[in-house]
């Protein structure tokens, strides 16, 4: 009897939040700074970024998507964050200028690769390489500062014991898993992703779905780079290096799958979440950064293989 | 030439009516002036080698392919047909060979695809949506244990009659189907046949487009024979024979002087 019913927990669903919750007992039991307020405050606000930027990435990633160039997006918005807030000294402007570069961004890819059809991957690396070279412009190379010190509230406050980005991130999360479960534009996304002709033949605008999906991840990633921005109080030319790989690995993790049509928003957070206490917990007991690479790589490679030979016996 | 061969009173109005539809890509002429009439209630059988332009005619109709020129009739009106939303909006359902549902989604989900149920506040509901699968499945006769099933582990037969299903949902006029049962064994594609006798005498219209004339000769009240993109001629199927079908597919010509009312 127990072993039937083994045999009919989704693992889909459960596996990455068990594993989650065995590595946080793992890191609790081998480290005595692990399970401290201070300590997991810290990790909850350095992976609300790469929340947001995984966020967006679901939903391109479940159209059938790609886009490789948010980090370097991140890096962009950064500089126009900072750039606009010190030659205008306004803070509202300039959030809000770096939110709209990162969503004009976004449209910029959803449309060249929507309307154009062009391939995803080589789009978002071209734009990606472009806003690179416009933040390296921007200043020279070097980074802007003197932004106004109330700006760091942002990055670095709290509302009452929970670090502002957390908050922001939660409610991101919330917004971002509701219009994916619920809303008939998350329903078309998953359709996309999972059968794009046999969609654009029941009438739904295929194009215009993937569009909103990048311009969504445009939107969310100017949030994600603002709130960075605002942790460093100035304008980082190289701030979201490496992004990108994180974010796509999060969704991977959490069962997205990176042919489309699969994925959760719940599944990403738990990824982003692995991501964070693995660097945390080996920070903690004092394992070098050249492992973690490792480790991390080994957990993406893991959940990959996992999810294709799930697909296959689905298939049977 | 469809003059004279029609299979109800002279009188009666051809729900869909082609005048000298032609369609071409870059150089190869899909389409050759066609002209074809299908009426409510008939299934109207579409045969030909590959590339006699079954499949270009079908997109024509159902908004995938645009004609380059040519009119079309909707219950005697003059239509334009540009989208497959246009296509729907002229209650023409059409099923494509393989491309009907969105594998990765379940049965209501593909049944409501574009066309999804919300409740007052805006967003999906499902519940209604799962009800109203369950009255349909029980309408074709259709057993499926689960709704939350991924449409892609339905067996063949399913699918097609989801499909299916999904056309007369929503209140298609005329049913367009390309090879519904090539994949299919034998039982699926008898239940499949039924379900299209069903709804024919429900009076709904249906293009049937088939590599086996045994079928088509089954099921079709007339029969339309293409190649290399012209209509060869149309005949009632209870006045022809395989044979004479057979040398109009691969002669290009009528074997009879048509008959003329």
């Amino acid at each position: 009897m127990p072993v039937r019913w083994i045999k009919n927990i989704d693992w889909q669903k459960v596996g990455i939040p068990l594993a989650f919750f065995a590595l946080c007992i793992i890191f609790t039991l081998t480290t005595d700074r692990f399970l401290t307020v201070r300590n997991l405050t810290n990790v909850a606000r350095q992976i609300s970024i790469l929340a947001f930027l995984g966020y967006g990435m679901t939903f391109v990633i479940i159209s059938g998507g790609i886009d490789i160039s948010v980090g370097s997006s991140v890096s962009l918005i950064s500089m126009v964050t900072g750039g606009v807030m010190v030659s205008s000294g306004n803070i509202p402007l300039g959030m809000a200028m770096g939110i709209l570069c990162g969503t004009v961004i976004g449209i910029v890819n959803g449309s060249l690769i929507s309307a154009l059809d062009l391939p995803p991957f080589i789009v978002t690396m071209a734009t990606g390489t472009i806003c690179a070279g416009l933040a390296l412009l921007y200043a020279n190379g070097m980074p802007i500062v003197g932004l106004p010190d109330k700006f760091g509230v942002v990055g670095s406050g709290y509302i009452g014991p929970i670090p502002v980005p957390v908050v922001i991130a939660l409610f991101f999360f919330v917004v971002s898993a509701f219009v994916l479960k619920y809303t008939v534009y998350g329903r078309h996304v998953l359709a996309v992703g999972g059968s794009e002709e046999a969609v654009r033949l029941s009438g739904i605008n295929t194009k215009l779905v993937k569009l909103q999906a990048y311009a969504l991840t445009g939107f969310l990633t100017g949030v994600g780079g603002v709130v960075l921005t605002s942790r460093i109080i100035s304008g980082y030319p190289n701030l979201g290096l490496g992004m990108e790989l994180q974010a796509i690995a999060a969704v991977v993790i959490g069962g997205g799958a990176l042919g489309g049509g699969f994925g959760t928003m719940t599944g990403t957070l738990f990824g982003v979440l692995m991501i964070g206490v693995i660097q945390n917990g080996l920070n903690l007991m004092g394992v070098s950064s050249f492992v973690q690479m490792i480790v991390i790589g080994v957990i993406i490679l893991s959940s990959v293989t996992y999810d294709v030979f799930r697909k296959k016996r689905l298939a049977e | 030439m469809t003059d004279g061969l029609r299979s109800k009173e002279l009188e009666t109005t051809p729900i869909i009516e082609l005048k000298d539809v032609s369609k071409h890509f870059g150089g190869i002429q899909a389409l050759r002036g066609v002209s074809l009439d299908l009426y409510e209630g008939e299934i109207l059988g579409i045969v030909g080698h590959n590339g006699a332009g079954k499949s270009t005619l079908i997109k024509v109709l159902s908004g995938a392919y645009t004609a380059d020129s040519g009119k079309i009739y909707y219950e005697g009106r003059e239509v334009e047909i540009k989208s497959p939303r246009d296509s729907k909006a002229l209650n023409i359902e059409t099923i494509y060979q393989n491309l009907a549902l969105a594998d990765n989604l379940n049965v209501p989900a593909n049944l409501f695809l574009g066309r999804e149920i919300r409740n007052r506040a805006g967003v999906l509901d499902e519940s209604r949506m799962e009800a109203e699968t369950l009255k349909m499945l029980e309408r074709l006769n259709l057993k499926i244990k689960s709704l939350k099933v991924r449409v892609v582990k339905l067996s063949g037969g399913q699918r097609q009659c989801i499909a299916i299903g999904r056309a007369v949902y929503f209140k298609a006029k005329i049913l367009i189907m390309d090879e519904p049962t090539a994949a299919l064994g034998v039982e699926e594609t008898e239940r499949v046949h039924a379900l299209m006798q069903q709804l024919k005498n429900e009076g709904i219209a249906i293009i049937l487009i088939s590599h086996d004339l045994h079928d088509v000769f089954g099921l079709s009240d007339r029969i339309a024979v293409m190649k290399n993109g012209a209509l060869v001629g149309v005949k009632k199927t209870h006045e022809t024979t395989k044979e004479e079908i057979l040398s109009m597919i691969i002669l290009g010509k009528p074997d009879e002087p048509t008959v003329r009312v």
